[in-house]
C-alpha cells in the first residue's frame, strides 16, 4: 500500500476503523457558498445521506439548505452520482461523483 | 399550406439543412400552451411566434407591476395595471400577424387545466411555483401532451423535456413539492436563455429534427457559464406516470 492509499484509508476510516468510501462532491452555486466557496469537496461515505450527513457536519452552514427541521432530505434537493439521477438511499462508490443540485423554482 | 409571405419570412430557417418547408409547414400546423407570462413565458412565446407557431395560447391570472419588468419582456412600462394575457397577446400579434394567439385569463387549476391543454402539441412550463407545475404535468402526462419544463433562480437555469410515456414526468424527478419562501431572485437573462431553449426544444418537438432533453435535465449556472446535463431516472412507484 502506497503512502497516499494509507493516509486516503486513515481518514475515511470511521470510528469503528470500517473503510468508508471517497467520493467527489460537487455542490451548485447557491450550496457552495456555504462550504468556504468550495465547489468540489471530496467526503468519506457509503451512501448518499450518509454523504449529505458527513458534508453538513464539516460544513454546518449547509444542513438548513439540503434537510428540513425535522431532519429528512429537503424535497428541493436533487442527488445525481456520476450523472445520473438517484435517490437518497443511494450506495456509494470509490472514486463516485455525487452532483447535488437545488431546483430552480421560479419562472 | 405555406405562403409567398411565408417563405420570406421564415426563410433563413426554412432553409435549415433537414427543416425545410416541411419542418416550417409541422410548426405552422401546431398549437402551444404557453403556461404563464413571467420571465419565461414572455421570452419563450417571442421566439414561438417569431418562428411561426400557427397557434399559441397564452395563459396568465395576473395583472403586470412594475417589478415584473427586469425579466418580462412582453410587458412594458405602459402595460402596469393591464391583464398579463392582453400585454403580451397585443405585441405577440404585432410581431406576427399570421400567428393565431389565444389569450386566456386564468390562474390554472385541477378544474380548468384539462380544458386549457386539449389540443395542444406541446405545453411550455413557464410558472413559477411547482403546485401549478404538478397540476400542468398531471394534465399533460394523462393527455400523452409533452412538456417542456424550465425554472430559475437567480443566475441559475434548469430545463428537461417529458414526453409523455417515454421519459421521466416531472413527479418522478420531484416526488414531493419544495416549499417554497420568499421571492425568488431573477435577473432578466436567466428566463431569457432557459425560454430560448424551451422554444428550441418546441421547434425540434413540433418539427420532428435533432434531439431533445427527453430524460436529461440541463443546468445553466450563469455565474460560471457552466451548462451541466445530467440523466434523469424514471419512477416506477410514480403517482403521476408509474405503472
Amino acid at each position: 500500500m502506497s503512502i497516499w492509499s494509507e493516509i486516503l484509508s486513515a481518514a475515511c476510516a470511521d470510528s469503528e476503523g470500517m473503510v468508508k468510501m471517497s467520493v467527489t462532491v460537487r455542490l451548485q452555486l447557491l450550496l457552495s457558498q456555504f462550504a468556504d466557496g468550495q465547489e468540489v469537496v471530496e467526503i468519506a461515505a457509503d451512501n448518499n445521506i450518509d454523504c449529505l450527513n458527513n458534508l453538513t457536519a464539516q460544513f454546518p452552514g449547509l444542513r438548513r439548505w439540503l434537510f428540513t427541521k425535522q431532519g429528512e432530505v429537503a424535497a428541493y434537493v436533487r442527488l445525481f452520482i456520476n450523472r445520473r439521477q438517484a435517490s437518497v438511499d443511494a450506495e456509494l462508490k470509490d472514486g463516485d461523483e455525487l452532483l447535488i443540485m437545488l431546483a430552480a423554482v421560479g419562472g | 399550406m405555406l405562403t409567398e409571405s411565408d417563405l420570406i419570412r421564415y426563410g433563413r430557417q426554412i432553409s435549415y439543412p433537414g427543416f425545410g418547408e416541411g419542418g416550417q409547414g409541422k410548426l405552422k400546423r401546431s398549437h402551444v400552451v404557453v403556461a404563464g407570462l413571467g420571465g419565461l413565458g414572455t421570452a419563450s412565446s417571442v421566439y414561438l411566434a417569431c418562428g411561426g407557431i400557427g397557434h399559441i395560447t397564452i395563459v396568465d391570472g395576473d395583472f403586470v407591476e412594475l417589478s415584473n419588468l427586469n425579466r418580462q419582456i412582453l410587458h412594458w412600462e405602459g402595460d402596469i395595471g393591464e391583464r398579463k394575457t392582453l400585454s403580451a397577446a397585443r405585441k405577440l400579434a404585432k410581431l406576427n400577424p399570421s400567428v393565431e394567439v389565444t389569450p386566456i385569463f386564468e390562474r390554472i387549476t385541477h378544474s380548468n387545466v384539462g380544458g386549457i391543454i386539449e389540443g395542444a402539441h406541446a405545453v411550455i412550463d413557464g410558472m413559477d411555483n411547482f403546485e401549478t407545475r404538478f397540476i400542468l404535468n398531471s394534465a399533460c402526462v394523462g393527455a400523452g401532451i409533452p412538456f417542456i419544463h424550465a425554472g430559475i433562480n437567480g443566475l441559475l437555469g434548469e430545463i428537461t423535456t417529458i414526453i409523455p410515456g417515454k421519459t421521466p414526468c416531472f413527479a418522478c424527478i420531484f416526488p414531493q413539492a419544495p416549499a417554497e419562501d420568499g421571492t425568488i431572485p431573477a435577473f432578466g437573462v436567466t428566463p431569457a436563455l432557459m425560454a430560448a431553449l424551451q422554444a428550441t426544444e418546441a421547434l425540434k418537438l413540433l418539427a420532428g429534427f435533432g434531439d431533445l432533453l427527453a430524460g436529461k435535465m440541463l443546468y445553466f449556472n450563469g455565474e460560471t457559464m457552466e451548462f451541466t446535463v445530467v440523466d434523469l431516472v424514471r419512477n416506477p412507484e410514480c403517482s403521476v406516470c408509474g405503472f
